[in-house]
């Protein structure tokens, strides 16, 4: 951190009166021109009819739903491409391209019924075949996705990306133009909630034939919105003619991926932005301006951030190690020190607000008596002896705090890298360092998405390699499972599994702040943290 | 879905800059053999663009992947980035300083890795650079522990200026109770566009002075002549190096206005147009409590200053409540890892929103006005809640509906009887 201090008051601290009224004229002057305008509230963006929104955020790593995977991907994705079920501002599950849909067979069935005269964006028709090559494209045994194990309850899906299965045994068919048809291998009562995902987003056929499909020239997709331009500093969103739900009220997104490196707080000031997240180290002081308070928003994040080990190598495949890991450092008081309202420590790996989450506290407990222990008990007493392992993260906010406290509590000197994003993801999947983090956003508003997905046994986000057959049946249970009591039992027990073994450390919950221009509406993330730019329009007047 | 784009922790850093950073090879291809050597490695900075490391090597090999190390001190670790296109003879990487967020005098560490076919990780030599503001012929000034760096003004602007920073650092440690050895730069500059070059797009308008306490520098807008100007900024800026070396943790920062309160209160004391600047915000109900200034302060101006004025006043109430060495013992406890609460509570047996309470009550303010965080307002209908309904099993035809076409049938039914019944009557009659 730095620290500033003013000016030379000769030159601009404190001005006179006589010299704030002239900048004040002229930065009036200078708005006017710039197309915005001022009013007793204070500073607005453009919005007299504009039709844009402009919008501060992270550039898509990818644009293909079967090649991104992390939550800035899905902002952009989400917006371009459909999937056949959304999720609202309240988490709940709501018709997309399929306007309903019926559990037949016990659960072992769902038909997804596709709105009628679908067209993509280019206004060829949208089909139930469609779909389903979607969905094939995520299981591509080449390449799946990294989110491929959100569809393991189907089929012979698993089996299919894992090379062992055929293509026309996974239980995923088109029945005429508008029906889609899945059959499961194991009830799954989250399944039209994991449809919302933007994995498991619709695209054209020719997607994998014709590149110029994710260029703003050829650009073709499903979603509220195309893609009109796409530069390193900004990605550009038109309105969809052809959404299913009418041409979206915002004409033109302008999704600003580069701002200079300036201050998000001083570009929407200066109404070069409508909405953009900001830290707490700035929300805390605008709470109290009376012309920026307004605009501060609070955005829970359905998030939870975890640190892991690779449980198929020593020192981790011993539970004594990880337990010592676990027990061993105090994770609740770090994230205390943050003194941050919205990040708060994490009871368990489901975060509030996602069905599943639980009044049990799973979440680790500090106790260096026992931590010590279970060092003693994996031959490493007071540390000697334990192998030389590296720490490597995308650049975790606990790393230097961990690194410290494995050395003062436990007696363990580690190493320490901090990865690129990309490389980052890469690793993870490909090689899992001995110890890393991960900070996991929801794809969907269930429990499994934080349980099952990230660490059932075989599954592609199951970074630690762990397997515990306990923990599948409970999760298996969990989703089999007919009345509420029994799915929170069946999760719970999932739960407890992981807090006895330790396989990951569930540290704490997100959470963040934005700005948002008072007149903008629907600026409010769903249950996936997501913002469906579909659902801005500016209050009228505005 | 991962959350690689989630930035919490406002943490300058070489971790969160390389992810934009720029990797670029030299040339394609790579060599098949079974051993790598590396020559003499280079580094060169340019300012505004960032730093270059090239490292030649020879022999050959086959590479499974090769990296870059970078280990900066402002940050914790080195951070890794991989070079997609390592060349034939020599690997090229490019830190851009935009995006690495560089600010003159960062020094830097690199060491390129190369993984080679069979999992074997061969590492460079280490090359050591630091990135530095090209732009003019700097002179430097050495004194105790200050080393002044300027560009414009006599030698008599340069040794008065020395004077100041070197009183200004002893000044501040003594107050602290701590003993400062270790080099300070401290670079002067004569005009505000260059200054805010060095500073950064991120810079906060209005300001004349930066402190880096990770790499030891100080960035201060002085005009040769304007020598009382210096007089503050230069013991302010001195007192955050200072004050970092006390606190430094690996958990936290402490709460930003005791920092910024203390430096001015070391530099020029709770003057009178602090005070007044306290006493109207009071009495017009826009002071803010002091944990709305525990991280950065405000864009815009005049609560810029306002926060300034206040972190001094709660620093002077404090002193002239608890003592000076009550400070210290506050200070210090940062530097342990104590919260901020733990911190306030060993200092003065009163925690931090309680201190800040019992600031505003000194102030005559018992209660503050906050104006957010509000509740986004929700728009119209949207694409996903005017379709209505779950989706699930929805065969059925929705009730409403469907009772008001019942109840049209039904009264269509009763008029035609109705007239069928008077059709009838009228024939009979």
């Amino acid at each position: 951190m730095s620290y500033a201090w003013p000016a030379p008051e000769s030159r601009s601290r404190r001005r006179r009166p006589a010299i704030v009224v002239v900048g004040a004229a002229l930065a009036l002057a200078l708005a006017i021109a710039a197309g915005t305008y001022m009013t007793g509230s204070g500073q607005l963006p453009p919005t007299s009819g504009s039709g844009s929104v402009t919008i501060y955020g992270p550039k898509a790593a990818s644009l293909d739903p079967a090649i991104q995977s992390d939550a800035g991907s899905a902002q952009v994705v989400s917006q371009l491409f459909e999937s056949l079920t959304a999720i609202d501002g309240a988490g709940s599950v709501r018709p997309a391209l399929a306007d309903r849909w019926q559990t037949t067979n016990g659960g072992m069935r769902i038909e997804f019924h596709l709105r009628p005269g679908l067209v993509f964006s280019n206004g060829a028709k949208l089909l139930a075949s469609d779909v389903v090559s979607s969905w094939l494209r995520v299981l591509k045994p080449a390449k799946p996705s990294q989110l491929a194990s959100l569809l393991d309850d189907v089929v012979g899906a698993r089996a299919y990306r894992e090379g062992t299965g055929q293509k026309s045994a996974v239980g995923l068919s088109s029945v005429g133009v508008d029906e889609v048809v899945v059959d499961l291998a194991t009830p799954a009562s989250d399944f039209a909630a994991i449809v919302s995902s933007s994995t498991l987003a619709v695209v054209p056929a020719s997607i994998d034939t014709d590149a110029a499909l994710f260029t703003p020239r050829g650009f073709v997709g499903s979603g509220a919105y195309t893609l009109s331009g796409l530069s390193d500093t900004e990605t550009t969103m038109t309105a969809n003619a052809h959404y299913w739900d009418g041409s979206p009220a915002i004409k033109t997104i302008h999704l600003l991926n580069d701002i200079g490196g300036k201050s998000p707080v001083s570009e929407f000031q200066s109404g070069n932005l409508d909405y953009t997240p900001i830290s707490l180290i700035d929300a805390s002081w605008i709470a109290y301006d009376k012309t920026l308070g307004p605009s501060l928003r609070v955005e829970r994040s359905p998030s939870v951030e975890f640190y892991g080990f690779d449980s198929s190598k020593p020192p981790f495949s011993d539970v004594h190690v990880r337990r010592a890991f676990q027990m061993g450092i105090d994770w609740h008081r770090m994230v205390g020190l943050l003194s941050d309202p919205l990040i708060v420590p994490a009871t368990g790996m489901v975060p509030p607000g996602v069905p599943g989450h639980s009044a049990t506290d799973f979440g680790p407990v500090f106790d260096l008596a026992k931590a010590k222990a279970e060092l003693t008990a994996a031959g490493y007493e007071n540390g000697v002896g334990f192998p030389k392992i590296t720490l490597i993260t995308g650049g975790a906010w606990a790393d230097e705090g961990i690194v410290r406290q494995l050395h003062d509590n436990l007696g363990i000197d580690i190493g320490y890298e901090a990865l690129d994003g990309a490389s980052y993801n890469e690793r993870l999947l490909s090689d899992p360092p001995a110890f890393w983090e991960m900070d996991w956003v929801a794809d969907y508003p269930g429990a499994n998405d934080f349980l099952g997905l990230l660490l059932g046994t075989g599954k592609t986000n199951n970074f630690g390699r762990w397997s515990s057959n306990e923990f599948d049946a409970a999760t298996g249970q969990a989703l089999s499972a007919g009345d509420q009591t029994s799915v929170q039992k069946g999760f719970d027990r999932a739960q407890a599994v992981v807090q006895d073994q330790a396989p990951v450390i569930p540290v704490d919950y997100g959470g963040g702040f934005s700005l948002a221009s008072p007149k903008l509406l629907g600026a409010v993330p769903n249950g996936q943290g997501l913002v469906r730019f579909a659902g801005l329009s500016w209050a009228s007047g505005a | 879905m991962n959350a690689l784009s989630r930035n919490r922790f406002a943490r300058v850093g070489v971790a969160v800059a390389v992810a934009v950073a720029m990797a670029i090879g030299s040339g394609a291809g790579s060599v098949a053999a079974a051993s790598i050597a590396f020559g003499t490695p280079s580094a060169s900075s340019s300012f505004g663009k960032g730093v270059t490391f090239r490292q030649p090597f020879s022999g050959g090999a086959t590479f499974r992947e090769v990296d870059i190390a970078i280990t900066d001190a402002r940050s914790f670790g080195p951070a890794v980035v991989r070079i997609d296109a390592p060349g034939a003879s020599s690997f090229t990487y490019v830190l851009d300083a935009l995006t690495a967020n560089l600010r003159p005098n960062t020094q830097l560490v690199g060491r390129f890795e190369v993984t080679l076919a069979d999992g074997t990780v061969e590492k460079g030599p280490d090359i050591r650079v630091t990135y530095q503001d090209d732009r003019f012929k700097w002179r430097t000034k050495v004194g105790t522990i200050v080393r002044l760096h300027w560009y414009d003004g006599d030698e008599a602007f340069a040794q008065q200026a020395l004077l100041l920073g070197e009183k200004g650092i002893s000044n501040a440690a003594t107050f602290l109770g701590f003993k400062e050895t270790a080099p300070v730069d401290f670079y002067v500059y004569s005009d505000q566009s260059s200054f805010y070059d060095a500073l950064g797009p991120d810079a906060r308008d209005n300001v004349g002075g930066r402190a880096i306490p990770e790499t030891r520098t100080l960035f201060a807008l002085i005009a040769p002549g304007d020598i009382s100007y210096a007089s503050t900024v230069v013991p302010h800026e001195l007192t955050h190096v200072v004050f970092g070396d006390i606190t430094r943790n690996p958990y936290h920062q402490p709460v930003n206005w005791l920092n910024e309160g203390i430096a001015v209160y070391v530099s020029q004391g709770f003057d009178s147009s602090d005070k007044q600047l306290v006493e109207q915000a009071a009495a017009d109900g826009s002071l803010m409590p002091l944990s709305a200034i525990r991280g950065m302060f405000p864009t815009t101006q005049d609560r810029f200053y306002l926060a300034y004025a206040e972190s001094v006043s709660a620093v002077d109430y404090f002193v002239r409540t608890y003592g000076r060495e009550d400070l210290v013992r506050l200070v210090k406890a940062f530097g342990t890892g104590a919260s901020d609460d733990e911190a306030f509570t060993a200092a003065i047996g009163l925690g931090v929103d309680g201190f800040d309470t019992a600031w505003m009550k000194v102030n005559g303010v018992t209660a503050l006005r906050s104006f957010g965080p509000q509740p986004a307002p929700t728009g119209p209908a949207t694409a996903n809640s005017k379709s209505g309904g779950s989706g699930e099993s929805s065969n059925s035809l929705p009730v409403v509906p469907l009772l008001a076409a019942v109840a049209v049938l039904v009264g269509l039914l009763l008029v035609v009887v109705l007239m069928f019944r008077r059709a009838r009557s009228r024939g009979a009659s």
